[in-house]
Protein backbone atom coordinates (compact mmCIF):
# COMPACT_ATOMS: atom_id res chain seq x y z
CA UNK A 1 0.00 0.00 0.00
CA UNK A 2 1.35 3.28 -1.09
CA UNK A 3 0.67 6.04 1.34
CA UNK A 4 1.82 9.72 0.80
CA UNK A 5 0.18 13.27 1.49
CA UNK A 6 1.25 13.95 -1.85
CA UNK A 7 -1.82 14.66 -4.05
CA UNK A 8 -0.44 13.09 -6.88
CA UNK A 9 2.40 10.62 -7.58
CA UNK A 10 5.04 11.72 -9.94
CA UNK A 11 5.33 8.60 -12.69
CA UNK A 12 1.58 7.08 -11.95
CA UNK A 13 -1.79 8.26 -12.83
CA UNK A 14 -5.02 7.72 -10.97
CA UNK A 15 -6.96 5.24 -12.37
CA UNK A 16 -9.88 4.93 -9.50
CA UNK A 17 -10.84 7.42 -7.51
CA UNK A 18 -11.77 5.25 -4.28
CA UNK A 19 -13.23 8.31 -1.81
CA UNK A 20 -12.25 9.40 1.60
CA UNK A 21 -11.69 6.93 3.88
CA UNK A 22 -10.33 7.61 7.33
CA UNK A 23 -8.73 6.22 10.76
CA UNK A 24 -9.40 7.18 14.54
CA UNK A 25 -8.69 5.76 17.69
CA UNK A 26 -9.16 7.31 21.19
CA UNK A 27 -6.90 6.05 24.03
CA UNK A 28 -6.26 6.36 27.25
CA UNK A 29 -3.09 5.58 29.78
CA UNK A 30 -3.07 3.97 32.81
CA UNK A 31 -3.74 5.91 36.21
CA UNK A 32 0.31 4.38 36.63
CA UNK A 33 1.48 7.16 33.63
CA UNK A 34 -0.88 9.59 34.57
CA UNK A 35 0.42 10.07 37.94
CA UNK A 36 4.09 9.79 36.53
CA UNK A 37 2.99 12.92 33.81
CA UNK A 38 2.23 14.62 36.87
CA UNK A 39 4.91 14.52 38.42
CA UNK A 40 7.29 15.74 35.53
CA UNK A 41 4.75 18.46 35.31
CA UNK A 42 6.53 19.90 38.19
CA UNK A 43 10.19 19.41 37.16
CA UNK A 44 9.34 19.68 33.43
CA UNK A 45 10.75 17.42 30.50
CA UNK A 46 9.42 15.40 28.07
CA UNK A 47 5.90 13.36 28.95
CA UNK A 48 7.44 10.06 27.78
CA UNK A 49 3.90 7.96 28.51
CA UNK A 50 2.15 10.71 26.51
CA UNK A 51 4.54 10.10 23.52
CA UNK A 52 3.97 6.96 23.48
CA UNK A 53 0.46 7.21 24.14
CA UNK A 54 0.27 9.19 20.80
CA UNK A 55 2.75 6.78 19.07
CA UNK A 56 0.44 3.75 19.89
CA UNK A 57 -2.58 5.86 18.47
CA UNK A 58 -1.04 7.03 15.22
CA UNK A 59 -0.14 3.11 14.29
CA UNK A 60 -3.10 1.95 15.69
CA UNK A 61 -5.18 4.47 13.50
CA UNK A 62 -3.00 4.32 10.42
CA UNK A 63 -3.43 0.00 10.85
CA UNK A 64 -7.12 1.24 10.30
CA UNK A 65 -7.32 3.71 7.43
CA UNK A 66 -4.84 0.99 5.65
CA UNK A 67 -7.74 -1.99 6.47
CA UNK A 68 -10.12 0.73 5.18
CA UNK A 69 -8.28 1.13 1.89
CA UNK A 70 -8.19 -2.74 1.38
CA UNK A 71 -11.28 -2.99 1.63
CA UNK A 72 -12.16 -0.86 -1.22
CA UNK A 73 -9.71 -2.64 -3.26
CA UNK A 74 -7.48 0.55 -3.23
CA UNK A 75 -3.31 0.12 -4.25
CA UNK A 76 -2.47 3.52 -2.63
CA UNK A 77 -3.83 6.00 -0.09
CA UNK A 78 -3.06 9.98 -1.19
CA UNK A 79 -2.75 13.84 0.92
CA UNK A 80 -2.75 11.92 4.02
CA UNK A 81 -3.68 14.60 7.19
CA UNK A 82 -3.18 13.61 10.81
CA UNK A 83 -5.56 15.13 13.52
CA UNK A 84 -5.72 14.94 17.33
CA UNK A 85 -7.94 16.26 19.60
CA UNK A 86 -8.34 15.69 23.55
CA UNK A 87 -12.05 13.54 23.88
CA UNK A 88 -11.58 13.77 28.19
CA UNK A 89 -9.03 14.35 30.47
CA UNK A 90 -5.91 11.70 30.00
CA UNK A 91 -7.66 10.02 26.89
CA UNK A 92 -7.20 11.68 22.73
CA UNK A 93 -7.97 10.63 19.45
CA UNK A 94 -5.80 10.61 16.78
CA UNK A 95 -7.98 10.92 13.24
CA UNK A 96 -5.49 10.29 9.77
CA UNK A 97 -7.66 10.64 6.79
CA UNK A 98 -6.38 10.58 2.98
CA UNK A 99 -8.32 9.41 -0.38
CA UNK A 100 -7.73 5.94 -1.75
CA UNK A 101 -6.99 5.49 -5.04
CA UNK A 102 -6.35 2.79 -7.30
CA UNK A 103 -2.72 4.15 -9.04
CA UNK A 104 -1.29 2.80 -12.31
CA UNK A 105 2.17 3.07 -13.97
CA UNK A 106 1.71 5.87 -16.79
CA UNK A 107 2.06 4.15 -19.74
CA UNK A 108 4.80 5.50 -22.17
CA UNK B 1 -9.23 8.32 -19.99
CA UNK B 2 -9.82 7.87 -16.21
CA UNK B 3 -13.32 6.35 -15.05
CA UNK B 4 -15.43 8.84 -13.18
CA UNK B 5 -16.11 7.77 -9.73
CA UNK B 6 -19.94 7.06 -9.48
CA UNK B 7 -20.14 7.67 -5.71
CA UNK B 8 -18.09 6.84 -2.83
CA UNK B 9 -18.00 2.98 -2.24
CA UNK B 10 -18.84 2.16 1.51
CA UNK B 11 -16.25 1.79 3.89
CA UNK B 12 -16.78 -1.40 6.12
CA UNK B 13 -18.18 0.23 9.54
CA UNK B 14 -16.46 -2.07 11.77
CA UNK B 15 -12.58 -0.60 11.04
CA UNK B 16 -12.30 2.33 13.21
CA UNK B 17 -15.32 0.75 15.46
CA UNK B 18 -14.00 -2.63 16.19
CA UNK B 19 -17.11 -4.53 17.72
CA UNK B 20 -17.05 -5.92 21.06
CA UNK B 21 -18.94 -7.33 24.10
CA UNK B 22 -19.99 -4.15 26.58
CA UNK B 23 -20.65 -6.98 29.38
CA UNK B 24 -17.40 -8.73 28.43
CA UNK B 25 -14.97 -5.63 28.85
CA UNK B 26 -16.66 -4.44 31.82
CA UNK B 27 -15.86 -7.91 33.04
CA UNK B 28 -12.22 -8.28 32.46
CA UNK B 29 -11.77 -4.36 33.97
CA UNK B 30 -13.48 -5.12 37.10
CA UNK B 31 -11.64 -8.32 37.10
CA UNK B 32 -8.14 -6.68 36.59
CA UNK B 33 -9.10 -4.01 38.96
CA UNK B 34 -9.84 -6.61 41.43
CA UNK B 35 -7.01 -8.28 40.80
CA UNK B 36 -4.83 -5.40 41.31
CA UNK B 37 -6.40 -4.53 44.63
CA UNK B 38 -6.24 -8.05 45.81
CA UNK B 39 -2.23 -8.01 45.52
CA UNK B 40 -2.08 -4.20 46.82
CA UNK B 41 -4.34 -5.23 49.72
CA UNK B 42 -2.38 -8.25 50.93
CA UNK B 43 1.02 -6.13 50.69
CA UNK B 44 -0.02 -3.85 52.74
CA UNK B 45 -1.72 -5.66 55.36
CA UNK B 46 1.88 -8.00 55.51
CA UNK B 47 3.34 -4.84 55.40
CA UNK B 48 1.19 -3.33 58.37
CA UNK B 49 1.37 -6.86 60.37
CA UNK B 50 5.39 -6.39 59.70
CA UNK B 51 5.78 -2.74 60.56
CA UNK B 52 2.82 -2.67 63.93
CA UNK B 53 5.04 -4.46 66.21
CA UNK B 54 8.03 -1.48 65.87
CA UNK B 55 5.03 1.35 66.70
CA UNK B 56 6.42 2.24 70.09
CA UNK B 57 4.21 1.02 72.50
CA UNK B 58 3.92 5.02 74.21
CA UNK B 59 1.88 6.08 70.52
CA UNK B 60 -0.35 3.32 71.34
CA UNK B 61 -0.92 4.06 75.02
CA UNK B 62 -1.56 7.58 73.88
CA UNK B 63 -3.83 7.04 71.35
CA UNK B 64 -6.47 5.10 73.82
CA UNK B 65 -6.07 7.30 76.76
CA UNK B 66 -8.19 4.88 79.20
CA UNK B 67 -10.65 1.78 78.79
CA UNK B 68 -13.92 3.79 78.98
CA UNK B 69 -15.54 1.21 80.74
CA UNK B 70 -17.08 1.60 84.47
CA UNK B 71 -15.15 -0.27 87.10
CA UNK B 72 -17.63 -2.02 89.23
CA UNK B 73 -15.10 -3.97 91.14
CA UNK B 74 -12.33 -2.48 92.31
CA UNK B 75 -11.28 -4.57 94.95
CA UNK B 76 -11.38 -7.58 92.11
CA UNK B 77 -9.71 -5.53 89.27
CA UNK B 78 -6.48 -4.86 92.30
CA UNK B 79 -6.39 -8.66 92.85
CA UNK B 80 -6.38 -9.01 88.67
CA UNK B 81 -3.83 -6.64 88.15
CA UNK B 82 -1.45 -8.05 90.94
CA UNK B 83 -1.53 -11.36 89.21
CA UNK B 84 -1.06 -10.57 86.25
CA UNK B 85 2.14 -8.70 87.59
CA UNK B 86 3.09 -11.62 89.61
CA UNK B 87 2.74 -13.45 86.21
CA UNK B 88 4.98 -10.95 84.49
CA UNK B 89 7.49 -10.77 86.94
CA UNK B 90 8.05 -14.33 86.96
CA UNK B 91 9.56 -14.45 83.30
CA UNK B 92 13.38 -14.11 82.48
CA UNK B 93 13.61 -11.23 81.55
CA UNK B 94 9.93 -9.31 82.63
CA UNK B 95 7.70 -8.16 79.79
CA UNK B 96 8.69 -4.79 78.91
CA UNK B 97 4.48 -3.57 78.09
CA UNK B 98 2.79 -2.75 81.16
CA UNK B 99 -0.77 -4.67 81.52
CA UNK B 100 -3.67 -3.24 82.82
CA UNK B 101 -6.38 -5.75 83.85
CA UNK B 102 -10.07 -4.96 84.47
CA UNK B 103 -12.83 -6.66 84.92
CA UNK B 104 -16.14 -6.11 83.45
CA UNK B 105 -19.81 -6.76 84.01
CA UNK B 106 -20.43 -9.55 81.07
CA UNK B 107 -21.71 -12.80 81.20
CA UNK B 108 -20.16 -13.86 78.48
CA UNK B 109 -17.51 -15.49 79.73
CA UNK B 110 -14.68 -14.57 77.50
CA UNK B 111 -10.99 -11.87 77.59
CA UNK B 112 -10.18 -9.91 75.19
CA UNK B 113 -6.56 -7.79 74.80
CA UNK B 114 -6.73 -4.64 73.22
CA UNK B 115 -5.12 -1.25 72.66
CA UNK B 116 -2.81 0.15 75.21
CA UNK B 117 -2.15 -2.97 77.19
CA UNK B 118 -5.52 -3.35 78.28
CA UNK B 119 -6.65 -6.57 79.70
CA UNK B 120 -10.83 -6.98 79.92
CA UNK B 121 -12.06 -10.08 82.03
CA UNK B 122 -15.79 -10.51 81.59
CA UNK B 123 -17.45 -11.63 85.12
CA UNK B 124 -18.42 -14.67 83.41
CA UNK B 125 -15.16 -15.81 82.79
CA UNK B 126 -14.31 -16.00 86.70
CA UNK B 127 -17.50 -18.56 86.83
CA UNK B 128 -15.85 -20.81 84.39
CA UNK B 129 -12.21 -21.28 86.07
CA UNK B 130 -11.76 -23.08 89.55
CA UNK B 131 -8.48 -21.80 90.33
CA UNK B 132 -6.33 -19.14 90.04
CA UNK B 133 -4.12 -21.36 87.55
CA UNK B 134 -7.15 -21.79 85.26
CA UNK B 135 -7.90 -17.40 85.72
CA UNK B 136 -3.76 -17.37 85.02
CA UNK B 137 -3.80 -19.09 81.78
CA UNK B 138 -6.11 -17.07 80.51
CA UNK B 139 -4.77 -13.57 81.78
CA UNK B 140 -1.23 -14.62 80.43
CA UNK B 141 -2.78 -15.85 77.14
CA UNK B 142 -4.05 -12.10 76.88
CA UNK B 143 -0.45 -10.60 78.63
CA UNK B 144 0.79 -12.84 75.40
CA UNK B 145 -1.62 -10.78 73.19
CA UNK B 146 -0.18 -7.61 74.43
CA UNK B 147 3.63 -8.22 74.66
CA UNK B 148 3.41 -10.13 70.89
CA UNK B 149 1.44 -6.18 70.03
CA UNK B 150 -1.39 -8.51 68.19
CA UNK B 151 -3.96 -5.68 69.35
CA UNK B 152 -1.97 -2.42 67.55
CA UNK B 153 -1.33 -5.36 63.96
CA UNK B 154 -4.73 -6.19 64.03
CA UNK B 155 -5.72 -2.92 64.10
CA UNK B 156 -3.25 -1.42 61.86
CA UNK B 157 -4.52 -4.32 59.30
CA UNK B 158 -8.13 -3.34 59.37
CA UNK B 159 -7.03 0.20 59.12
CA UNK B 160 -5.02 -0.14 56.17
CA UNK B 161 -8.03 -2.50 54.46
CA UNK B 162 -10.46 0.31 55.34
CA UNK B 163 -8.25 3.25 54.54
CA UNK B 164 -7.74 1.35 50.57
CA UNK B 165 -10.45 0.37 50.31
CA UNK B 166 -12.40 3.67 50.96
CA UNK B 167 -9.39 5.48 48.64
CA UNK B 168 -11.13 3.04 45.87
CA UNK B 169 -14.85 3.07 46.39
CA UNK B 170 -14.01 7.33 47.24
CA UNK B 171 -16.11 6.95 50.29
CA UNK B 172 -16.22 8.35 53.51
CA UNK B 173 -12.82 8.48 55.00
CA UNK B 174 -14.31 7.20 58.45
CA UNK B 175 -12.35 3.42 58.82
CA UNK B 176 -9.51 5.16 60.62
CA UNK B 177 -11.87 6.86 63.18
CA UNK B 178 -14.44 4.32 63.61
CA UNK B 179 -11.19 1.94 64.36
CA UNK B 180 -9.86 4.31 66.56
CA UNK B 181 -13.36 5.19 68.38
CA UNK B 182 -14.07 1.47 69.13
CA UNK B 183 -11.23 0.25 69.79
CA UNK B 184 -10.85 1.78 73.25
CA UNK B 185 -13.83 0.14 74.36
CA UNK B 186 -15.22 -3.62 74.00
CA UNK B 187 -14.03 -4.48 70.45
CA UNK B 188 -13.30 -8.61 70.17
CA UNK B 189 -10.19 -7.99 68.38
CA UNK B 190 -10.09 -11.19 65.21
CA UNK B 191 -6.41 -12.88 66.30
CA UNK B 192 -5.44 -14.72 63.82
CA UNK B 193 -4.93 -18.76 64.30
CA UNK B 194 -1.09 -17.95 64.56
CA UNK B 195 -1.56 -15.42 67.17
CA UNK B 196 -3.60 -16.94 69.38
CA UNK B 197 -1.05 -20.10 69.55
CA UNK B 198 2.01 -18.12 69.84
CA UNK B 199 0.01 -16.68 72.66
CA UNK B 200 -1.10 -19.77 73.87
CA UNK B 201 2.41 -20.78 73.79
CA UNK B 202 3.75 -17.93 75.91
CA UNK B 203 0.93 -18.63 78.37
CA UNK B 204 2.15 -21.92 79.20
CA UNK B 205 5.67 -20.84 79.41
CA UNK B 206 4.35 -17.86 81.96
CA UNK B 207 2.41 -20.54 83.63
CA UNK B 208 5.22 -22.79 84.10
CA UNK B 209 7.43 -20.21 85.01
CA UNK B 210 5.21 -19.19 88.04
CA UNK B 211 3.68 -21.71 89.15
CA UNK B 212 6.48 -24.62 88.01
CA UNK B 213 3.43 -26.47 86.22
CA UNK B 214 0.88 -26.31 83.96
CA UNK B 215 -1.61 -27.65 85.65
CA UNK B 216 -5.40 -25.74 85.28
CA UNK B 217 -4.16 -24.16 81.80
CA UNK B 218 -6.83 -26.03 79.90
CA UNK B 219 -9.61 -24.97 82.49
CA UNK B 220 -11.10 -22.27 80.36
CA UNK B 221 -10.87 -24.32 77.30
CA UNK B 222 -12.88 -27.24 78.86
CA UNK B 223 -15.43 -25.51 80.44
CA UNK B 224 -15.93 -23.71 77.21
CA UNK B 225 -16.03 -27.52 75.54
CA UNK B 226 -18.68 -28.45 78.13
CA UNK B 227 -20.91 -25.64 77.12
CA UNK B 228 -20.51 -26.48 73.33
CA UNK B 229 -24.08 -28.16 74.09
CA UNK B 230 -25.10 -25.33 75.55
CA UNK B 231 -24.28 -23.45 72.47
CA UNK B 232 -26.80 -25.38 70.36
CA UNK B 233 -29.52 -24.27 72.43
CA UNK B 234 -28.17 -21.15 73.10
CA UNK B 235 -26.37 -19.99 70.37
CA UNK B 236 -26.99 -16.40 70.84
CA UNK B 237 -25.23 -16.32 73.90
CA UNK B 238 -22.03 -18.44 73.05
CA UNK B 239 -21.88 -17.36 69.50
CA UNK B 240 -19.56 -14.29 69.96
CA UNK B 241 -16.95 -16.68 72.52
CA UNK B 242 -16.82 -19.31 69.82
CA UNK B 243 -16.48 -16.51 66.70
CA UNK B 244 -13.53 -14.97 68.60
CA UNK B 245 -11.52 -17.84 69.44
CA UNK B 246 -12.97 -20.65 66.79
CA UNK B 247 -9.99 -23.62 67.69
CA UNK B 248 -11.42 -24.31 71.24
CA UNK B 249 -10.89 -27.68 70.80
CA UNK B 250 -7.65 -28.03 68.50
CA UNK B 251 -5.82 -25.11 71.79
CA UNK B 252 -6.91 -28.24 74.25
CA UNK B 253 -5.39 -30.80 72.50
CA UNK B 254 -1.99 -28.72 72.49
CA UNK B 255 -2.43 -27.68 76.19
CA UNK B 256 -3.08 -31.14 76.98
CA UNK B 257 0.19 -32.72 75.35
CA UNK B 258 2.06 -29.84 77.42
CA UNK B 259 0.15 -31.20 80.17
CA UNK B 260 0.90 -34.94 81.01
CA UNK B 261 4.74 -34.43 81.72
CA UNK B 262 3.73 -31.97 84.44
CA UNK B 263 2.21 -34.46 86.85
CA UNK B 264 -0.72 -33.81 88.72
CA UNK B 265 0.54 -30.52 91.16
CA UNK B 266 -1.41 -28.26 93.69
CA UNK B 267 -3.76 -25.56 92.23
CA UNK B 268 -4.35 -22.49 93.69
CA UNK B 269 -7.79 -21.18 94.75
CA UNK B 270 -9.05 -18.08 93.11
CA UNK B 271 -8.09 -15.00 95.14
CA UNK B 272 -10.66 -14.01 97.40
CA UNK B 273 -11.79 -10.75 95.90
CA UNK B 274 -12.37 -12.96 92.57
CA UNK B 275 -14.07 -16.01 94.21
CA UNK B 276 -16.74 -13.89 96.24
CA UNK B 277 -18.13 -12.51 92.67
CA UNK B 278 -18.63 -16.30 91.12
CA UNK B 279 -21.83 -17.18 91.09
CA UNK B 280 -22.43 -19.72 93.56
CA UNK B 281 -24.65 -22.37 91.61
CA UNK B 282 -21.94 -21.69 88.73
CA UNK B 283 -22.44 -21.53 85.22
Amino acid sequence: MLISNLEMVPGMRVRRHLGLIQGSTVRAKHVGKDFMAGLKNIFGGELTGYTELMNESREAAMARLQEQATALGANAILNVRFATSTIAVGASEILVYGTAVELERMGV
Amino acid sequence: MTPLPDGNPRVPEHINNPPQNALLEFGSLVAMVGLVMAALTLLLVLLAGFLAPHIPFRWEAAAVSDVPVSAPWPQADAALNQLADDLMASMDPPPAIPVQVRLIDMQIPNAFATLGGHVLITRGLLDSVTSENGLAMVLAHEIGHIQHRDPIAVLSRSAVIGLLWAAVTGGENFAMQTLFGQSGGLTALRFNRDMERRADQYALEMLAAHYGHVQGADEFFQAMVAHQSLADQDAGRWQALFQSHPLTRERIKALQQALPAQGEAERRPLPPALHKLTRPEGP
